[in-house]
């Protein structure tokens, strides 16, 4: 849930608002308190849809029809007022996770859960076409579940197209991916009845039990053609049921079995009792918790965050609050029950890198697996969870400990990013834990990814589950973000990285996503400034290699768009991930005129680049963004690498002013020197330690923090780190990024780049 | 000017918005936490992975036996998937003239004008049909162009996209003809894989169409889509929808590459 908006009244028509629900383009969905004292889900519905009469109409039957609608396994009608200047409708609120939220946490239902959950949907669904009413958007997160049986929610009162997450399309009510064929084909509102419901409820049911909608999902105008086109993937769903999931699932609604038969079909076999525990256990529980969460919302406090407090720092009733035990000590009380215990079990497969550093660092810390939650039988036996801590002289049991994890990639193609990131992270949490004057104590839990955006999803649901965790640094690749951002969205936990740099991360309305460095869009200016500058080029040859995907993508397309506007000269080329070499496209950006190039892709193939350039004789300027800052680059390009210049988010401690003490440290302890993006990660740990330190003990909750984290600023040794409340996106303010270049066969750092040409 | 004013580094935001739009971007938590999100080992998981070098995969299996070898059976197979007025809608009807002269293709050229130019030695067919939905009197018309291009190899139509892409870096500013501009042009490019598996590569473009009617200047959004199966492509363009009545672009442009998309896979797809 999200604190109220600022915009928000404090009551509508005697219900106290407390907080939003969930919000889209047709209305708001608050937490309200009825003058009763009841909760109820109240859905506001904005007034420009009110002022059209038919809407208000519709409105009104609905609310009418739904009035009647008595089914223990539909939300309640509470009260409604379609008259009102934005109409509104009041529910009972349900404190249970969704459909979505359970399967995504604990995986697919087993077979009698599901039956029982098909069972109670369906007769939900008879008795809401009985009465006259369609549902027109049945999906996983539309079922909310509570211990004794499911209860569908946020019925089709007067729902328009705009009342769609994906309706940027404008094709289509409901959501993609548990559309029936006739709502994707545009037949209007009358094409779509209750047999469309059915469907939906063949997908809802498909998804439960195997974790997968049976259209897959993605991109809308690919789920619509293949609920078109397309059988459903039923893998995985019990032979006893696939069948009439299949005949839900028909193309033609003709067919398809009404609700009342679907209920009848899945009519428990046996006893006929609906057991008291229908739900798996971990499901169980996680409804539960929530139930209890539910309890608690009288104390909901009206503001996330005390912004003051946030950046307050070390001193005042922070520090007092901070070394009570009560209360926030129940977070670290895992670890430190476990403290004596021995690292005992080997880590996983890929996990090496980070056991190798563990088994070569200083005899006086300790490690410790995590036995206790859920977590690790959550995450077979694959990966190794394991929950690390500094105990040094200076922590003392006394003091509460606060859990954060590191999601990184430590065995996969970014492994090198990876490890460096791990070693700053972990510099960071020694460091805090041998102040004397800290109010808590760090324990740390590493994950490796691999980079692999499905295990980083599986990564995320685990440390989102454990319940300890209070922010998450991490992680490494662009594709793993992309992957976990829904998942740390939906448990809010706090998610900072200081690699990905995707600008579409920062647009896909993640709650607690923080990206600490300016996004990849921001490069081309430091890029521009440079080779226009310093480098004196004219005419700027830009390379986008489709094969970098977005990243390509977003470095190419932004720094042509500048040069455009700026009435600069520019050569752009386009190359193929799939076709050819690169020399026809050397061969017109001469011919174009370039005196200088930008190679906006990855090592790899920025190498074989480098290489035909190299072998062409043209002895330009030639540039790059952060893709190309690896050794792997300078190794297989060789002399065709000496002279590029690289553009990247990350700079060298070893020649930065303000970060000697990180360096020796990090000498002293990894016999090594630090590489890139080890020093950023150190800030962002040192980042969430800040933030959370000027948090009360009480209120040191993962929402809590995500809002501190955004409202703060914080100065670390590279950069001094602010960031949009809105998006968790850094603020721009022309530093962060920093050249490299190539000489002699190494990267050698030349100091921070500017976005502006001096003079 | 020689130099950038810093509040030019702002100048990205419009790509963020962008970025919203195009359905690449998509599998998005709403915020409102109700969408549908990709779940734990879901297919669309498989997101692109920037960090490494990936040779993408194709989508589509032409039957090499069914793909067009003259100029005659492609031209005929381009005539068979280029939508026809009436279906895109009831109320649609054609442009004059309706379709392309088929010895041409669309060309841009060095300033940013496209004219139709004799067909290159890859194409071996290029239609495209040009309707229009009228709004009614004084409110303009929703115009659509669909067209097919068969070239004579994959990696010919593979180029194909990459000139677009490529276009759109060198001319965000576009003349399609005499009075007609599109202006603030974006792009993204999605090869099967990323994003999508409908199509072995798809590019989406979104901008601004501008037409000066009688001194003034009319603006809609303009959609471009091109999707690449084997070794043809088909393009959708949507213009001019605006104001009340009005379909919106996405809708119909996803109408015409989703139909037209299947009409190809039955006519070249492997018929096992």
């Amino acid at each position: 849930m999200h604190p109220p908006h600022s915009s928000d009244p404090a009551s509508i028509a005697g219900h106290r608002l407390l907080g939003r629900l969930g919000a889209g383009g047709m209305g708001v969905v608050h937490l309200a308190r009825s003058a009763g004292g009841a909760l109820v889900a109240l859905k506001v519905v904005h007034a420009e849809f009110a002022q059209d009469g038919g809407f208000r109409e519709r409105f009104r039957r609905e609310v009418d029809t739904l009035r009647r609608v008595r089914s223990p396994w539909v939300v309640p009608f509470v009260a409604a007022d379609p008259d009102a200047p934005a109409p509104w409708l009041a529910t009972a609120f349900v404190a249970g996770p969704s459909l979505e939220e359970a399967v995504a946490a604990h995986g697919p239902l087993p077979p009698a859960s599901a039956r029982a959950l098909g069972r109670r949907l369906a007769e939900a669904l008879r008795d809401v076409h009985a009465a006259g009413l369609v549902h027109r958007d049945v999906k996983p997160a539309n079922v909310l579940l509570a211990l004794d049986g499911p209860r569908l929610i946020d019925f089709g009162i007067a729902r328009e197209p705009e009342d769609t997450a994906l309706t940027a399309t404008g094709l289509v009510v409901g959501t993609p991916g548990f559309l029936a064929p006739e709502q994707v084909q545009g037949g209007g509102r009358d094409a779509i009845g209750p047999p469309s419901d059915v469907f939906a409820l063949g997908c809802v049911l498909a998804y439960a039990q195997t974790g997968r909608p049976p259209f897959g999902t993605g991109p809308v105008d690919a789920l619509l053609f293949r609920a078109v086109h397309e059988s459903p993937d039923l893998d995985g769903v019990p032979e006893e049921s696939a069948d009439l999931l299949r005949r839900c699932l028909e193309k033609d609604p003709a067919p398809r079995p009404s609700a009342a038969e679907v209920a009848r079909a899945l009519a428990a076999p046996r006893d006929g009792a609906d057991e008291p525990h229908w739900l798996p256990e971990a499901v169980t529980r996680l409804v539960a918790d929530r139930a209890a969460a539910g309890a608690a919302l009288p104390d909901i406090e009206p503001t996330a965050v005390d912004a003051g407090a946030a950046g307050r720092g070390e001193d005042g009733a922070t520090d007092a609050d901070g070394t009570g035990t009560d209360g926030a000590g129940t977070d670290g009380a895992g670890t430190d029950g476990a403290a004596g215990r021995p690292p005992e079990a080997a880590p996983a497969d890929g996990d090496e890198e980070a056991e190798r550093e563990e088994a070569d660092g200083p005899g006086r810390r300790r490690f410790l697996l995590l036995t206790g939650g859920g977590a690790l039988a959550a995450g077979g036996g694959a990966l190794a969870l394991w929950r690390w801590r500094d105990g040094d002289g200076g922590t003392s049991a006394a003091r509460p400990a606060h859990t954060i994890a590191l999601q990184a990639d430590l065995s996969g193609d970014a492994r090198r990013t990876g490890t460096a990131q791990l070693r700053g992270v972990r510099l960071a949490v020694q460091e805090f834990n041998a102040r004397r004057d800290a109010p808590f104590t760090l324990s740390l839990v590493v994950r490796d990814d691999g980079g692999d955006p499905q295990r980083a999803a599986a990564t995320a649901e685990e440390l989102a589950a454990d319940s300890s965790v209070l922010a998450v640094v991490g992680p490494t690749t662009e594709a793993a973000a992309e992957a976990v951002l829904p998942v740390y969205d939906r448990a809010l936990l706090p998610l900072v990285s200081v690699t990905a740099g995707a600008v579409k991360l920062l647009v896909l309305g993640a709650r607690s996503f923080v990206q600490a460095r300016p996004h990849n869009s921001l490069l081309p200016f430091f890029l521009s400034a440079h080779l226009r500058g310093t480098a004196g080029s004219r005419t700027i040859g830009i390379v986008n290699d489709r094969a970098a995907g977005d990243y390509g993508w977003e470095i190419a397309g932004t720094l042509s768009k500048l040069l455009n506007q700026g009435g600069h000269p520019y050569v752009p080329k386009v190359v193929s991930g799939r076709y050819g070499g690169f020399g026809p496209a050397i061969d017109a950006l001469l011919a174009g005129g370039a005196d200088s190039v930008v190679f906006a892709g990855l090592h790899e193939r920025g190498a074989r680049f480098a290489r035909t350039l190299h072998e062409r004789g043209f002895t330009g300027p030639r540039a790059a963004a952060h893709g190309l800052l690896d050794p792997r680059f300078v190794e297989a390009a060789g002399e065709a690498a000496e002279g590029w210049v690289i553009a990247a988010p990350a700079l060298d401690p070893a020649e930065h002013p303000g970060a000697e003490r990180f360096t020796a440290a990090h000498r002293a302890r990894f016999d090594a020197p630090p590489a890139p993006f080890a020093a950023e990660a150190y800030d962002a740990t040192g980042l969430v330690a800040h933030a959370l330190r000027g948090l009360a003990a009480r209120r040191r909750t993962r929402g809590n923090l995500t809002a501190a984290i955004r409202g703060t600023s914080y100065r670390g040794i590279t950069q001094t780190l602010s960031f949009s409340e809105e998006n968790g996106s850094r603020t721009i303010d022309g530093t962060g990024v920093h050249l490299w270049r190539v000489a002699g066969g190494r990267l050698r750092y030349t100091g921070p780049g500017t976005p502006v040409i001096p003079g | 000017m020689t130099t950038a004013r810093p509040g030019a580094l702002r100048a990205a935001a419009p790509l963020l918005a962008f970025c919203v739009l195009a359905a690449g971007c998509s599998a998005a938590p709403d915020g409102g936490g109700e969408s549908a999100s990709p779940s734990k080992g879901s297919p669309s998981a498989k997101a692109p992975e920037p960090s490494r070098s990936t040779e993408p995969e194709g989508a589509f299996a032409a039957d090499p036996d069914r793909l067009p070898r003259t100029r005659a059976e492609a031209l005929a197979l381009a005539r068979a998937v280029a939508f026809r007025p009436e279906e895109w809608g009831a109320d649609f009807v054609a442009l004059a003239p309706g379709e392309s002269d088929p010895g041409t293709w669309a060309v841009l050229d060095d300033d940013c004008r496209w004219s139709r130019e004799p067909l290159p030695d890859g194409v071996l067919a290029a239609v495209s049909r040009y309707s229009e939905l009228p709004l009614g009197e004084g409110r303009g018309a929703v115009r659509v162009t669909a067209a097919v291009t068969v070239h004579t190899t994959e990696a010919g139509a593979d180029t194909r996209l990459s000139t677009t892409l490529e276009e759109a870096m060198r001319c965000p500013e576009q003349e399609i003809r005499a009075g007609e501009r599109i202006t603030e042009l974006n792009s993204v490019g999605r090869p099967a894989g990323q994003g999508q598996n409908y199509a072995d590569d798809s590019v989406f473009e979104m901008g601004t169409h501008v037409r000066s009617v009688d001194g003034r200047a009319l603006t809609s959004p303009y959609h471009w889509t091109v999707d690449r199966l084997g070794p043809v492509t088909i393009a959708v363009s949507v213009r001019g929808t605006t104001g009340e009545g009005s379909p919106e672009a996405t809708s119909v442009s996803s109408h015409g590459t989703v139909t037209m998309r299947s009409r190809l896979v039955d006519l070249l797809g492997e018929t096992s």
